[in-house]
């Protein structure tokens, strides 16, 4: 029970005693307290006490901007525009906001930018394209004219990108291949931009992770959008043609054998005349009554031969797309963070 | 008869090494009425027959015969009956579409001699021929007798043939029925005196196709 107590006073200790995560320093937050107090000797003094105090980035870049401010706030030009230097150098893309300081602050902050070189606004978007097809933005400025060279390293690779004189804003377009034709491999890779000027050189550090995907293909056709094949056989209406016929022959026929019979010879048998004539009669009926037979559609049946010879040309176009495609790869760039380099 | 029945053998025989023909096949019974001279003179009998037919292209060639047993109506006038053997043959072409031109040959016999009249003669007509749909024809045809010989003698003037016939049948044309009617009048004259002649003949039966 004892030993359970001791742990429990252990943890409570060190609870206590380590900041949370995100949790400022006191020291930086005496010293924005004591600025936004108007107390600067205040806020300078404890802002040297927490740059001294070894602290995360995050603490120190906030300290040398309170230092920063205090500096210029007491008329101490060079010694704002050292701490702002530090500044830039932590962090090259923290700016005063200008809708928050004073002119005078912002214009120190520009002055300490145009004596450092720096890489900054290093951005590369996340992007998919496939290989051999594509490329990805790349984006930087500099804070001097340099020359910015860029390499990337990781996954057995360690190949220079682009090299270019960069006044300002510079960038260029990545096809993520190695010697132009084969696709850089998967995995995790670092993006280094060094700028040099002179002596000077400054790198900043961009973690990159490259993804090979299977590139999609194309589902064969079965139709056209908005063009549907067409019935190749139609039901005629009904046809009242053969009872007409059938009337016209029996009639004939009829009429015709009983105006050549001999009256003398009695006038001729008149009941197998009758009969062959009441059943090609009962001929017509039944044809005329009876469904008539499905007819070709000769305009459909073309119609219909052009858009299967249509769909087969398509699918043999996508046949050979897809083969294409299946040698493809489709590459995926995303950057994961943006790190600092030293100088 | 014999030779009516070789000559149906030679047709078939021959079909089987033809292409795109149609040969039919019609057994019939038969009813014939015969008057000679005056209605008096009536015969009526019933008989079998058949019919061969073979088709090809425009062209058609029909081979018929039969034979019947007539007696007479008027026992008191003539008390004798007689066999009549006929056989007749046409030859039909297509000039448009269920129209076709018929030439033809025709003979008859009478059994006993001098019963009736043996009468020969060709012909030339029209046919007009349709198919309703698929499952039946319709034919009318008239011919003009050439050339009538009798076994008594004489000649004829007006020589002339009337038939008319149906087929309903199965759409592939391989089975069917057939009924027809044909009418044959004569005028007759043997030495300025008229001794027309007239014959009807109905005709029912099977068909087949091949």
């Amino acid at each position: 029970m004892a030993r359970i107590r001791m742990i429990v006073a252990l943890c409570l200790v060190v609870a206590v005693t380590q900041p949370l995560a995100g949790q400022q320093h006191p020291l930086v937050q005496q010293a924005e307290e004591a600025y936004a107090g108007l107390d600067f000797p205040a806020a300078l003094q404890a802002a040297l006490e927490a740059v001294r105090a070894g602290l995360s980035q995050e603490d120190l870049v906030r300290a040398y901007e309170v230092l920063a401010f205090s500096y210029s706030a007491l008329d101490s030009n060079d010694a704002a525009v050292r701490a702002f230097q530090e500044l830039i150098f932590l962090d090259p893309d923290r700016e005063p906001d200008v809708a928050r300081v004073s002119p005078r602050i912002t214009s120190l902050y520009t002055s300490a930018l145009g004596q450092v070189l720096v890489v900054r606004q290093l951005e590369v978007d996340s992007n998919s394209f496939i290989g051999g097809e594509g490329s990805v933005p790349i984006r930087f400025g500099v804070s001097r004219p340099a020359r910015v060279v860029t390499r990337l390293l990781g996954q057995g690779v360690d190949m220079v990108v682009d090299s270019q004189l960069v006044a300002g804003t510079g960038g260029f377009r990545w096809d993520l291949l190695r010697d132009g034709v084969e696709p850089l491999p998967p995995g995790r890779y670092t993006m280094i931009v060094s700028a040099r000027e002179g002596p000077n050189e400054f790198a900043r550090n961009l973690p990159l992770e490259i993804r090979h995907q299977p590139v999609d293909t194309v589902p064969h056709l079965t139709s056209f959008p908005g063009y549907s094949i067409l019935p190749e056989e139609e039901s005629p209406p009904r046809d009242w043609r053969p009872l007409g016929i059938a009337f016209l022959t029996a009639g004939l026929g009829t009429g015709a054998a009983l105006a050549i019979a001999d009256d003398g010879l009695g006038g001729g048998w008149k009941t197998p005349a009758v009969g062959v004539s009441i059943t090609a009669l009962a001929a017509g009926v039944l044809t005329t009554l009876r469904r008539p037979d499905p007819r070709p559609v000769e305009a459909n049946i073309r119609y219909n031969r052009l858009i299967a010879d249509q769909l087969a040309q398509r699918n043999r176009e996508i046949a050979e797309e897809n083969a294409e495609r299946r040698r493809q790869t489709l590459l995926t760039v995303v950057s994961t963070a943006a790190e600092r380099g030293g100088q | 008869m014999t030779r009516i029945l070789a000559l149906g053998v030679f047709v078939l025989a021959t079909a089987g090494v033809t292409h795109a023909q149609t040969v039919t096949l019609a057994p019939q019974v038969v009813i014939v009425n015969h008057s000679e001279v005056s209605s008096d003179f009536e015969f009526r009998g019933v008989g079998f027959g058949g019919a061969l037919g073979v088709q090809r292209g425009r062209f058609q060639l029909d081979v018929q015969a039969f034979s019947a047993k007539a007696n007479p109506r008027n026992p008191e006038v003539a008390s004798q009956g007689f066999t009549v053997k006929e056989f007749d043959l046409r030859a039909t072409y297509t000039v448009v579409p269920a129209i076709g031109v018929q030439l033809g040959a025709s003979g008859r016999r009478a059994t006993p001699d001098f019963a009736a009249q043996d009468v020969g003669f060709f012909r030339i007509g029209l046919i007009s021929d349709n198919r309703l749909a698929r499952l039946a024809r319709v034919w009318v045809r008239g011919a003009y007798l050439l050339a009538p010989r009798f076994s008594g003698g004489g000649s004829a003037g007006f020589a002339f043939e009337i038939g008319v016939g149906t087929w309903i049948g199965t759409p592939d044309g391989r089975w069917g029925l057939r009924a027809e009617y044909d009418l044959q009048r004569i005028d007759r004259t043997v030495a300025g005196a008229g001794v027309p002649i007239q014959m009807l003949v109905g005709k029912v039966g099977a068909q087949v196709g091949f």
